[in-house]
C-alpha cells in the first residue's frame, strides 16, 4: 500500500505528464518520419534525459517509445512507407483505406488500437514481471550465460532474410562487446593500441551508429522517391467514436492480437516488428473476409497495431528481470538504468519498487496520450512528413545523431565510431546482415561472457569445468529451449519442404 | 542492369576478415579475459566458413547498392565524416553550419539546381536549426560542445 501511494504520488506530478505529453508527441513525430525507426526515436532522443532524475528520464523515454511506435502507422497509412517495421501490416491495410479517401478513418483506427494495445502491455508487464523476477533470484551465471546463448539464438532465427547472417551479426556484436577492459581478468583486449577504446564500445554508440547511419544513408540516395505520396481526400471522414466502436466490434481479433503481442513482446530480439506480421497474419487467418485484406481491410489494422504497442511494455518483460532486451529500443532503456546504477532483476521491483512501478505505469499514461496527441496533431504530422524535403531531413538527424552521441561521453571519438559502425552497418544490410542481431549480440556479449567466465571459475576445482554450464535443471532447460530456437528455421523450411509438392517449386523461405 | 551479388559469399568473406582483424588484434592478455573472446572468434569464423560454403554451392544472389543514387551515398558519408573531423579544429559550431549547409545543397542538387537565391535559403534554416540545438545542448544541457582549436 505505501508502494502504491508512493507511486501515485510521483506519477500525480504536472512535470510527469508534461513530460509524458511531450515524449508521445516527440515519439509521434519521429517514428512517423519513414526510415527513422523507434530505436532511433529513443537514441536520438536520449541526450535530453541525461541532466532528469532516473524516474523522469525513464517516464520520457517510455513515452517517446509508445509514441514512435504508434506514429509508425501515420508514414504506413499516409506514404505507403512504414515509419518503423513495427507498422509494416499497417501499411497492407491503411494505405489502401487512405487511396480510398478513408486516410482519417485509419487514423483513427490505428489511434484507438495503438492506445488499447500500448494498455494491454501495461497489463502484461505489471502481471508478468513480479513472478519472473522472483524466479531471476534463482539464475546464477551459468543460467545468465545459457539466457544470452537463447537470445542470440533466437534473435539469429528470427531475424528477416538468412539465418546464418543473422548469427553472423550476432557474433560481430558479440566481439564488438568484448573490445576493451575485460570485466573478469581486467586486460585491454581488442585495443589496437588505441586508448580510446579501453573503455569498449558504449552500447548506445553501437546502437545509434547502427540504427541511424543506415537509414540516413538509405534516405540520402533515394530522397523522396523512396515517399510514394497519397493524396488525402477527406472523402470519408473517419470520427473518434466511430473507430472506439469498429474496435470493439472485434473483441477476438484484439484480445488475439494482444497475447501475440506480448508473446512476441518476451522473446528476444522479436519485438514489434515481428508482432505486427504474425498478427496480420493470423487475423487473416481467422477472419470471415480474408479476401478483403491487402484492399483495406479494418481487421487487419486493427491486428496489426494493436499487437505492435503491446510490445512496447510486453518487451520490458525480460528487460526489467533478466536484464535481456526484448527488442532494439529497449536496449536504450537499459542503457538508461544502467547509467542510473539501476540493475534488473527482483531488486527493481523491491528496492527500487516505487520508480519501476511508476515507469511502468506512465507507460500505461503515454498510451492514453496518444489518442489527444494522435487525433489533433494528426495533419499536422501528415504535412510535416510530406513537406519536410529530404536535404533538410537527412542533415537534420545527422545533427541530432551527432550531439546526442558526443553529449552520452563528452566524446569526439565516441561520435567518430558511430559513423564508422554506423557505415559498416550499411554495407553488411546490403549484404544481408540486419542491424538488430549486431546490436543484441552486443548487449548479449557482455552477459554471456561473465556467465561463461564466472561459471569456469567455480569450476576451477573440478577436472573438467566446463561441465559446470549443463549442471542444474534451469541450465537445461534454456538450453533445450536454445537447440529448439536453432532448430526452428531449419525444420519449418524441411515441413515446407515435404509439403510442396513434387514439380513445385519451394517457396524462397524454405530454400533458405 | 548491373550483376546480382553472392552476398552469401561476401558476407562469410567479410565474416572471416572481421575474424582474422580481431584474431590479430587481440594483444597479450591473460587466459581468464581471452577465453571467451576466443570461443567467440571460433564461432564467427565457423559462421563465416558456413557462409562461405553455401556461397559456392547454393548461393543467395540479389543486387546490392541498387536502391536510389550511389553517388549520393558516398557524398553523404564523407561529408559526414568531414563536418566530425573539424569539429575539434573549427569548433562544433561552424563546422555544424558548414556541414548541414554543404550536405543540405548536396542533396538538394539531385532534385533541383542549387541557385544562390536557395543556397541562401537553405543557410538560413540551417543557421537556425543548429543555433537552436546548440543553445539547447550547451545552455540548457550544459554540455560543453569543442569551440575548436582554431578559436581557443
Amino acid at each position: 500500500m505505501e508502494l502504491f501511494w508512493n507511486v501515485a504520488t510521483k506519477l500525480m506530478d504536472p512535470f510527469v505528464f508534461l513530460l509524458i505529453l511531450g515524449g508521445v508527441t516527440a515519439g509521434l513525430f519521429v517514428g512517423a518520419m519513414p526510415g527513422l525507426t523507434a530505436a532511433m526515436a529513443l537514441a536520438v532522443l536520449l541526450p535530453f534525459t541525461f541532466k532528469l532524475p532516473p524516474l523522469y528520464g525513464l517516464v520520457a523515454l517510455g513515452a517517446v517509445y509508445m509514441g514512435a511506435i504508434y506514429g509508425g502507422a501515420f508514414a504506413a497509412i499516409l506514404v505507403n512507407t512504414p515509419g518503423t517495421p513495427s507498422s509494416i501490416a499497417t501499411a497492407f491495410e491503411g494505405y489502401p483505406m487512405a487511396k480510398d479517401g478513408r486516410a482519417l478513418e485509419a487514423i483513427s483506427l490505428a489511434t484507438v488500437s495503438s492506445a488499447l494495445g500500448g494498455m494491454a502491455g501495461v497489463f502484461f508487464l505489471l502481471v508478468l514481471s513480479p513472478p519472473l523476477a522472483r524466479l531471476s533470484i534463482q539464475f546464477g551465471s551459468a543460467e545468465y550465460f545459457w539466457v544470452a546463448m537463447l537470445g542470440l539464438t533466437l534473435i539469429a532465427s528470427l531475424s528477416p532474410g538468412s539465418t546464418l547472417k543473422g548469427f553472423l551479426g550476432g557474433s560481430i556484436g558479440m566481439i564488438l562487446a568484448a573490445v576493451g577492459v575485460a570485466p573478469i581478468g581486467g586486460d585491454n583486449r581488442f585495443t589496437f593500441g588505441m586508448p580510446v577504446l579501453q573503455g569498449g564500445v558504449e552500447m548506445i554508440v553501437a546502437l545509434i551508429g547502427l540504427f541511424v547511419i543506415p537509414e540516413l544513408f538509405n534516405m540520402a540516395a533515394q530522397g523522396r522517391a523512396a515517399l510514394a505520396e497519397v493524396t488525402m481526400e477527406s472523402r470519408k471522414r473517419g470520427t473518434f467514436l466511430a473507430a472506439i466502436r469498429t474496435v470493439f466490434s472485434m473483441p477476438g481479433n484484439l484480445i488475439r492480437s494482444c497475447i501475440i503481442g506480448e508473446i512476441v513482446a518476451i522473446i528476444p530480439g522479436a519485438g514489434g516488428s515481428i508482432a505486427n506480421l504474425v498478427a496480420y497474419n493470423e487475423a487473416k487467418r481467422a477472419s470471415k473476409h480474408p479476401e478483403r485484406f491487402g484492399k483495406g481491410s479494418v481487421e487487419g489494422l486493427v491486428a496489426s497495431e494493436s499487437s505492435n504497442n503491446v510490445t512496447v511494455a510486453g518487451s520490458m518483460v525480460p528487460l526489467l528481470t533478466l536484464g535481456i532486451p526484448g527488442a532494439p529500443p529497449d536496449a536504450v532503456i537499459l542503457g538508461v538504468l544502467l547509467m542510473h546504477g539501476l540493475r534488473p532483476g527482483l531488486d527493481l521491483f523491491t528496492v527500487r519498487g516505487d520508480l519501476t512501478y511508476g515507469f511502468i505505469i506512465s507507460m500505461g499514461i503515454a498510451a492514453l496520450f496518444m489518442v489527444p496527441v494522435g487525433i489533433l496533431g494528426g495533419r499536422l504530422i501528415y504535412r510535416v512528413i510530406l513537406k519536410t524535403p529530404h536535404y533538410l531531413l537527412v542533415p537534420s538527424i545527422a545533427l541530432v545523431t551527432i550531439l546526442g552521441t558526443y553529449a552520452l561521453r563528452n566524446s569526439l571519438s565516441d561520435v567518430v565510431i558511430m559513423l564508422l559502425l554506423g557505415t559498416s552497418g550499411f554495407i553488411l544490410k546490403e549484404l544481408g546482415v540486419e542491424s538488430a542481431p549486431i546490436v543484441l549480440g552486443l548487449i548479449l556479449g557482455s552477459i554471456a561472457e561473465m556467465g561463461f567466465v564466472q561459471t569456469l571459475l567455480r569450476g576451477t576445482s573440478l577436472e573438467h569445468p566446463w561441465l559446470m554450464l549443463f549442471e542444474n535443471r534451469l541450465s537445461q532447460i534454456i538450453i533445450v529451449l536454445m537447440v529448439l530456437s536453432f532448430a526452428s528455421p531449419y525444420l519449418s523450411a524441411g515441413i515446407r519442404r515435404l509439403k510442396t509438392p513434387p514439380g513445385e517449386p519451394p517457396d524462397e523461405e524454405a530454400s533458405e | 542492369m548491373r550483376r546480382p551479388a553472392n552476398t552469401d559469399l561476401l558476407s562469410g568473406i567479410l565474416g572471416l576478415a572481421i575474424a582474422g582483424v580481431f584474431w590479430w588484434g587481440r594483444g597479450e592478455v591473460g587466459h581468464l579475459s581471452i577465453m571467451f573472446p576466443h570461443a567467440l572468434l571460433f564461432l564467427l569464423a565457423a559462421f563465416s566458413v558456413a557462409l562461405v560454403v553455401k556461397g559456392l554451392v547454393r548461393p543467395e544472389r540479389r543486387s546490392i547498392f541498387v536502391e536510389g543514387d550511389r553517388a549520393k551515398i558516398i557524398g553523404t558519408c564523407a561529408i559526414l565524416f568531414i563536418w566530425v573531423i573539424a569539429i575539434p579544429y573549427v569548433g562544433f559550431f561552424l563546422a555544424s553550419v558548414t556541414g548541414f549547409w554543404v550536405m543540405a545543397c548536396y542533396l538538394a542538387s539531385s532534385r533541383r539546381k542549387v541557385t544562390s537565391r536557395l543556397a541562401a535559403k537553405l543557410f538560413c534554416v540551417v543557421l537556425a536549426e543548429v543555433t537552436f540545438f546548440y543553445l539547447i545542448f550547451a545552455k540548457l544541457l550544459y554540455v560543453p560542445l569543442p569551440i575548436g582549436t582554431f578559436f581557443n
